[in-house]
Order: structure tokens, then sequence, then C-alpha cells
């Protein structure tokens, strides 16, 4: 058995070197392949990244009516935190969104000046006011009806226009990534069918070039699977040697790309090597196990054809 | 050891190969077919090599029947069946002792056991100086017996030689001969599928003769009566 393995090996390698280009060219189309299904990973890594981050921005404020009792807004704030909705609830005082906003506009003389004039005029320039966060953004319109038909609903005012911008840049940052996944599942669906295609021809050359071993083997009394064998093997071989080239592609760019990636999400960790790295194997170890039943199955078609 | 009853192979209801073919060849025999092409002489070494299926009838060989013989089992067939060929089949980028041991490599041999054997062989056809030879590099009675070498390595209890001199001039077609009378004599039974008359009239061995499809003649010690 092992003997028999060892030959099979012998075999794969000297088919696999004697038709050195015809081997190149599997594992330049298996690479290819898997660097657009890799592409796509990465493309839904970051869009997914940058739709969390958008998601995380999203809130509804309620700014509460000049000279309310802050025990009136702890009752609000009680109530509305009792929502299985809500994720957060917080409370801003009217000095605290003073200082928030002068800390925005730090330098700015005139923004300075004017806020000054405003405290002398009325002590109070901005109102107190509650920010709420939701669990997931499509609760966003449920806790907006509650809030507004709230028993306290006449001690506030509601800003949804900023809940409203990021839910369009949500939809907005949606719509592309599943045009943009779209696009690229076609791509990986013709570079599949490329690389079966691909595949079967070249085990129908191969079969041709050793026909005469081929034949012989038969005459001999050679196993089905021992003759068969060498071709799996190298077509296998091929898959190794794509996926070695494909991590090097990945890891080789993700390295040069990456301070693009967190200058665009300056603030967020977004890290493509860590990701990589993370999955491993489900990415890698996946990608040679689909595209070996893939390329083996393709194998095995043009060597019933073929082999007879 | 061989028995065919009744064998047919029909490729369509009025084209045939054999027509209800029924013999026996007795282990240790040594046996020439002969009849003209297209006779129907090559069907029935491909069908006893399993490389053809008969339409009908019930072939059996050393006592195993191969009628309806799986695919899985055909290698284990072919070990015990030694074939030989007009055009040799030998692989052009061995030389004479890998094609040799490629056979026996293939089939799972051990290489102390192809180490051991190969020489025996090369002995026995008498090729040990031409063991590191390539086969342009020898006379067509030289790649013959290559190939005869290549048939034994299994030690087979028969051997198939289709046309084996089809190819050669006299004096190699008499050194074939010679040697395959000799692998008989060292209990392998033979079947020599040939038209050379010479050849069968020199051997004053049993002779089948086909037409058609159909054996006419079975003689022992017989000639070439075509």
């Amino acid at each position: 058995m092992f003997v028999q393995f060892t030959r099979i090996l012998k075999f794969a390698f000297q088919s696999f070197f004697r038709n050195f280009w015809l081997s190149v060219a599997n594992v330049t189309i298996l690479s290819l392949t898997l660097i657009v299904i890799n592409f796509l990973i990465v493309f839904n890594l970051l869009t997914m990244n940058a739709i969390d981050i958008v998601k995380d921005k999203v809130d509804v404020s309620l700014y509460f009516k000049q000279n309310i009792a802050i025990a009136d807004i702890e009752q609000v704030k009680q109530k509305i935190s009792q929502s299985p909705d809500i994720k957060s609830v917080e409370y801003i005082s009217s000095e605290q969104a003073l200082a928030i906003f002068q800390d925005r506009h730090k330098g700015d003389v005139d923004i300075s000046k004017t806020i000054e004039d405003l405290k002398k005029e009325d002590g109070q320039i901005f109102n107190s006011s509650l920010k709420i966060k939701a669990k997931d953004i499509a609760m966003y319109d449920k806790i907006l009806s509650e809030l507004k038909s709230n028993q306290y609903s006449n001690l506030f005012d509601i800003d949804e226009n900023q809940f409203r911008d990021y839910t369009k840049i949500t939809e907005r940052l949606n719509n592309i990534s599943a045009k943009v996944e779209l696009v690229g599942y076609i791509v990986s669906l013709i570079f599949i069918i490329i690389t079966l295609t691909m595949v079967y021809n070249s085990i129908k050359i191969a079969i041709y070039t050793h026909r005469d071993e081929i034949y012989i083997m038969k005459l001999v009394g050679a196993n089905t699977s021992f003759i068969k064998g060498p071709f799996f093997i190298e077509i296998l071989m091929s898959n190794i040697i794509a996926l070695l080239v494909v991590m090097g592609i990945v890891y080789g760019l993700s390295a040069i790309i990456q301070p693009f990636i967190d200058k665009l999400f300056e603030g967020y960790s977004v890290n493509i090597i860590a990701h990589f790295n993370e999955n491993f194997v489900l990415i890698f170890f996946g990608q040679f196990l689909v595209s070996s039943i893939f390329s083996v199955s393709s194998s095995y078609i043009a060597m019933k054809k073929y082999l007879k | 050891m061989i028995k065919l009853t009744n064998v047919s192979k029909f490729y369509s209801p009025n084209v045939w190969a054999l027509n209800k073919v029924s013999l026996q060849i007795q282990a240790g025999e040594f046996v020439s077919v002969v009849g003209q092409s297209g006779t129907g002489k090559t069907t029935l070494a491909k069908i006893l090599f399993a490389e053809e299926r008969p339409t009908e009838g019930e072939i059996i060989v050393g006592g195993w029947n191969i009628t309806n013989i799986k695919e899985n089992d055909i290698p284990f067939l072919r070990r015990q069946i030694g074939f030989i060929f007009q055009d040799f089949k030998l692989l052009q980028r061995k030389n004479i002792y890998e094609n040799i041991s490629f056979a026996m490599e293939t089939c799972g041999m051990d290489a102390k056991k192809i180490d051991l054997i190969v020489p025996q062989i090369l002995k026995i056809v008498g090729l040990q100086s031409k063991k590191d030879a390539y086969p342009y590099q020898l006379s067509g009675g030289e790649q013959q017996r290559a190939a005869i070498a290549r048939a034994l390595v299994h030690q087979p209890k028969f051997l198939i030689a289709d046309e084996p001199t089809g190819n050669l001039d006299s004096i190699n077609t008499r050194e074939i001969i010679d040697l395959l009378i000799r692998i008989n004599k060292l209990n392998t039974t033979v079947m020599l599928v040939t038209h050379n008359r010479d050849v069968v009239n020199g051997l004053n061995k049993r002779v089948i003769t086909f037409e058609g499809g159909r054996v006419i003649s079975d003689q022992h010690n017989g000639r070439y009566i075509l």
C-alpha cells in the first residue's frame, strides 16, 4: 500500500514537471479564482466595518424644554431605559452640551464671543438632552413612535434628523455593498467555470501525453486507482501551490493597503491581516477544500471520458 | 485452462467478429490461431484479455468465469495473462530495464523484488547486455524480446502473442518463435495469433483456423490450411 502510494506520488511529480507549462497555466487560473474570492472577503470585511461604524453613530436625541426639573428628566430616562430595544440612554446636561460645543469650536473667536454674549443675555444656551441608542438600527422607527406617544412627550422635542441621515448612508452602503458583491459573485462564477474547463482540458492533455504509459499500465494489470491516482495528486499539487501563491499575494497586498485602511477608519480598529489570521483555517483551508473538490471532480469527469 | 462456449461478438446484427465459437485450450499447450485478416483472431485475443466483452456465450480462464467480469477485477485477470503485440508497445522514453520494471512498479511490486526479477527475465529473453538501451536503439527482434520480457514479469500462466512476428524478418521471426517455445516448455500456455504460414507449419503444434468469425478447423499437429 505504502509502495503504491509513494509511486503514485512519484508519477504525479514527474507528470507535473514534465508538463511544466500546463501545470503553470493550471496554477495561474486556480490562483486567479482564489484571488477574486479573497478580494470579496476583504471587500466584505471593509463594507461590514463601514456599516457598523455608521450604525454606531446613529442615535436619537430628546431635547428637554427649558426649566424641566432634573427629577423629571431622570424619570423619563428610567422609563425609556426599560424598553428591551434600547441599548443605552445618556443624559447630557445643558452645561455638558455647552462644554462639548466649546471644545468642538475651540479657537474660533467669533463663536466664543457669540457664546459669551448669549450667556450674558440668557443663562442657558443649550437644553438638557437624552441621547438614545437602539440595539438595532431597524428598531429606531418603533422607538420614535413610542417616544412620540410617551406620557412625558410634552417635556421634550425629538431630533431625528441625525438618525434619518445615517439611515440613508447605511442604506447606500448596503446598496453599494450588495452590487459589488453581486459583481464579485458573477466574476467568481466565471473564474470557477474557466478553472473547471481548464482543469478538464489539462487532464485530457495529460492523459493524451501519457497514453502509452496508461495503456501499458492497463495491459500489465495496474489497478484503476493507481492509474488515476497521479492525475488527482497532480491537480491537488496545483491547488496547494495556487493556495500558497494566493496567501503570499493576500498577505503582501494586505500589508501594503493596511495604512490606507487605518486612515480611512481612523479611530476604529479594522485590521485585514488580523482578520485573515483569526480566520486562517476557515478562509484558506475552506478555499483549498472547495477548489480541490471542484477541480478533482472536473478531473474525475475527464478521466471517466478519456481513460477508457 | 481456457474454455469458450458459444462465444459471439456482434457489432451490429449483421456485423460480427466471432460467431458461436467454442473451444478449449489445456494448460501447457502451444496453440496457433490462424486465419486471414478480419476473421476474428484478434477479437478472440482481446476477449480473453477482457479488452472486449462478448455479446453472448461463456468464457472461463483458469477456472474463472470472466464472461461478465467486473471492471475492478480486470487487473487481477491481466496479471495472470501476458500479452505481446506486433508493434511491441514499448515506452520510447524508458530504457529496456525501465520498460520491464515499470510494468512491475505499476502493480505495486516492491523495489527489491523488481531488482531481483528483472535481470532473470532479461536473461531468459537474452537481453542482459541491452538493459540500458532505449527501444529505438534495438532491432525489431530485440524489441519484441523486450516486450516478451515485460509480458513475463508476473510469471503468467497464459501468454497471448498477437502477430508477434508481423514486423520482423525471417531470422528475428525464428528467434521469437524459439523464445515462445522455450517459454511454453517452462509450463506457460501460449496462444500464437498469426497468419504466417511458414511459422505455423514449422511448429507442428495445435492449429485452430478461423474464417468469418467461426472455427473451421482445429487440428493437433496441424498445418496452415487456408
